[in-house]
């Protein structure tokens, strides 16, 4: 048979300048950022000693409250969300199935600030459901307090399943349609043909999964802060937050940084021998209709009940958030002045963050495909040094909770006179750096199959620099640069991380001033502010895709993906 | 002419497995290069065109060298072997028009005449009805003539009077592989280029009218 040509070198430009520039800028961005995560660990050593700054039984209690709330979080979440995927795979007909699937994506994006108040706005001491059970006669419903680890849990659950079920419903619908003819056919049953068709098809996600989710409610924070109800439930991110704002404890909250970065090092250490972590996946995949003959009453009650379930758990909260915000403290919390204050910071650290991933992931996404692939520069044995170089520039940031990172910036800035000052900058640095890893997972893949498929053609029609970068390149990645950008800016517009440790009078986000009107007596107004923050994410997440795909379009002048 | 003297080439680093190619094409001469498996049709194509780059020889065309240019340059157009990926002579995310349009000006921006020019390429080729179709939206056939299209305007425009087709036929079924026959022989009636098809059947040299050239 006739090879494949293995070198695509045409033969005066093997290497256009734009193209050198482009993979010399990926790697040299992969290379900062490395150093800055090196700089910020090696910032992290607790003056005057360990024993000094740490208090180990209080690391000890923190570590084992995370790790078990981490652990129920991950597990629970796991037990809702495959069945819940499966329903949703097999009912897209179902007439309320379509808005289900949508809420249950924007529920990735959703702040954890508004999260927790949609959790209290259904399960709280005034929430709906309590209520309902006070009227119905039940008195002792009035003890049941949703603070503590069980509100933490149905918190992350209510974020994270939603997460699971974007990995699991591809697999699931990928499951050809013979495979269910052959389970009518042999009669196997539900639990048959979960054993035999739908397990073995998500198996090889779930310990990624399981791990990441896991690794998210290790390292949580504001929910931990908002729904933990006191020291009992804890994690380290929050007793590093406590040694900084309230006993300004810098040397412990360097220690503690440093033993939060050993942790969630170590989990992924572990976890990414067996376990990949797998990307989320646009859920288009459910416009494929079977003719399914295999179900039967049980699926149905399953299905039903599984419905059920998520509406409570995810959909209810959101629509609570709305119902509970509208009214007249919405107005006032508006009029306030910090309010314009922290929308402004909110929307500038989110388009900023937003556009500065969108760049670094398109030149470290270039850089390693061309590093990758055969016939560019893939066969040559130092390229593969310079992915590494690139995977762990991007990879380290998963590992680097952004509390660790700002508590390092911290430390760095306060030789360099007020520590608050830099606040703005190093809000962007962390959303930036913490989104970094899943915009350039998300992007990779498709630049090398691009690449793959237009480099010959490109060379032959001498589409080359600008007008490849136009017409030929961005185009076809217009959808998923949209979700990256839409990604970031909705992250970073709800994101309470950084903030908290940055925060002050004349510089506070909109997640910050929900968390400090929440923690007062102005239940109104925060409900307010979360339905504002809940409308502004919805607003980012949606608009910024269709802003980046106006903008290429513009750029490419009128041609469509 | 079409002038391919002692070109060497091998994939190995240290020179191993040599392949020596020696060829001539007269002006609008339909040549069907056939050889066996590994022979290095292919890669007969991939050096003319200047995807791969030789160790020696020379390759003119017209008396022009050809060595010395990038493949764009190059006064030819190529359509690669398709099968798996069958998009591989078009981008699947700009329209037919514009993938027939791209062969003349990378940015697409061409004057009211070449637009002309286009669509009389794409009505020779019997596909102008599909010009806003994007190309997974037609038969594998269909692509084929679109690429077939975009080699015609290049030719007309550009005089890029020289045609390499990888296998063309080679993934298709008996009635496309006709309807693809019957799409190359109106393109050379409109416009009669020098032409170096790979294939595998003895059929297609009678059926192209063509001289058969056999490597090894």
């Amino acid at each position: 048979m006739n090879r494949p040509p293995r070198i695509l070198r045409p033969a005066s430009n093997s290497f256009t300048s734009g193209q050198g520039v482009m993979l010399g800028a990926g790697l040299f961005v992969a290379a900062l950022l490395l150093t800055i995560g090196i700089g910020a660990i090696l910032v992290l050593n607790p003056t005057g000693g360990w024993d000094d700054a740490v208090d180990w039984d209080r690391v000890r209690y923190a570590l084992k409250s995370a790790g078990f709330q981490a652990f129920l979080s991950a597990f629970c979440s796991l037990i809702i969300a495959v069945p819940a995927s499966l329903a949703v795979a097999r009912r897209a007909h179902w007439p309320l199935m379509r808005p289900l699937v949508t809420v249950v994506s924007l529920a990735m994006v959703l702040p954890t600030t508004v999260a927790a108040m949609g959790l209290l706005a259904v399960w709280g001491r005034k929430g709906v459901m309590l209520e309902t059970c006070r009227s119905l006669g039940f008195e002792f419903c009035g003890d049941i307090t949703i603070y503590g680890l069980h509100g933490v849990v149905l918190a992350h659950m209510m974020l994270n399943v939603p997460l699971m079920m974007r990995v699991f419903i591809p697999l699931i619908s990928a499951i050809p349609e013979r495979r269910y003819h052959l389970t009518a056919l042999l009669s196997l049953g539900m639990l048959g043909r979960f054993r035999h068709v739908e397990l073995p098809q998500i198996k090889q996600a779930i310990p990624g999964v399981l791990s990441l989710v896991f690794l998210m409610c290790f390292t949580s924070f504001s929910l931990v802060l908002m729904l933990g109800g006191g020291p009992k439930v804890t994690t380290l991110e929050v007793e590093i937050y406590s040694a900084v704002r309230f006993d300004f404890n810098l040397a412990a909250a360097a220690g503690l940084s440093l033993i939060q970065f050993g942790c969630a090092a170590l989990v992924v250490l572990v976890l990414s021998t067996k376990a990949q972590f797998e990307q989320p996946a646009p859920l288009t995949s459910l416009d494929k209709t079977y003719h399914r003959r295999d179900l039967g009453k049980a699926e149905l009650t399953l299905d039903s009940v599984m419905m059920a379930v998520m509406t409570g758990l995810v959909i209810l909260p959101m629509v609570m958030v709305a119902v509970k915000g509208i009214g007249p403290d919405l107005i006032k919390v508006m009029g306030r002045p910090q309010f314009l204050a922290a929308l402004k910071a909110s929307l500038s650290v989110s388009f900023i963050s937003a556009f500065i991933v969108l760049i670094l992931s398109l030149m470290m996404g270039y850089a390693r495909a061309v590093l990758t692939i055969p016939h560019r520069l893939g066969q040559r044995h130092w390229a593969r040094g310079l992915v590494a170089l690139l995977d762990a520039g991007i990879m380290l940031y998963l590992v680097i909770p952004s509390i660790v990172l700002g508590t390092a910036s911290f430390i760095v800035l306060r030789s360099y006179g007020d520590v608050f000052s830099y606040g703005v900058a190093v809000v962007i640095l962390a959303n930036v750096l913490l989104s970094l890893p899943f915009a350039v997972k998300l992007l990779d893949r498709r630049m090398a199959a691009l690449m793959a498929s237009h480099d010959r053609l490109a060379v032959l029609l001498g589409v080359k620099g600008w007008s490849r970068l136009r017409v030929l390149t961005l185009p076809p990645l217009k959808r998923d640069l949209g979700l990256v950008v839409g990604l970031t800016a909705a992250l970073s517009v709800g994101d309470l991380g950084v903030i908290a440790l940055f925060a002050q009078p004349d510089f506070q986000t909109l997640p910050w001033l929900l968390y400090q009107l929440a923690g007062t007596y102005a239940a109104g107004e925060a409900a307010g502010l979360a339905l504002v923050l809940l409308a502004l994410t919805i607003v980012m997440f949606v608009g910024a895709r269709l802003l980046v795909g106006l903008m290429i379009t513009l750029i490419s002048g009128g041609r469509n993906a | 002419m079409l002038d391919v003297k002692d070109v060497r080439f091998s994939y190995k680093a240290n020179g191993e497995d040599e392949f020596t190619f020696n060829l001539k094409a007269k002006p609008e001469e339909i040549l069907v290069v056939e050889g066996a498996s590994g022979a290095g049709k292919s890669t007969l194509l991939h050096l003319i065109a200047g995807l791969l780059i030789p160790s020696s020889g020379e390759i003119s065309f017209k008396g022009a060298d050809l060595v010395a240019l990038s493949p764009d340059e190059r006064p030819l157009s190529m359509i690669f072997q398709s099968g798996i990926f069958q998009s591989g002579n078009l981008f699947d995310h700009l329209t037919c028009r514009e993938n027939v349009a791209i062969g003349l000006h990378p940015h697409l921006r061409l004057g009211q005449e070449l637009w002309h020019k286009v669509d009389a390429a794409m009505e020779v080729l019997g596909i102008l009805p599909l010009a806003k179709q994007r190309p997974d939206e037609t038969s594998g056939g269909q692509q084929q003539r679109v690429a077939l299209a975009r080699a015609l305007v290049r030719a007309e425009c550009q005089n890029r009077d020289l045609l390499l087709l990888d296998e063309p036929f080679s993934a298709l079924d008996p009635a496309t592989r006709q309807d693809c026959i019957d799409a190359v022989l109106s393109l050379m009636k409109t416009r009669p280029m020098t032409a170096l098809i790979v294939s595998h059947d003895k059929n297609d040299a009678k059926a192209l009218g063509a001289t058969r050239h056999k490597i090894s």
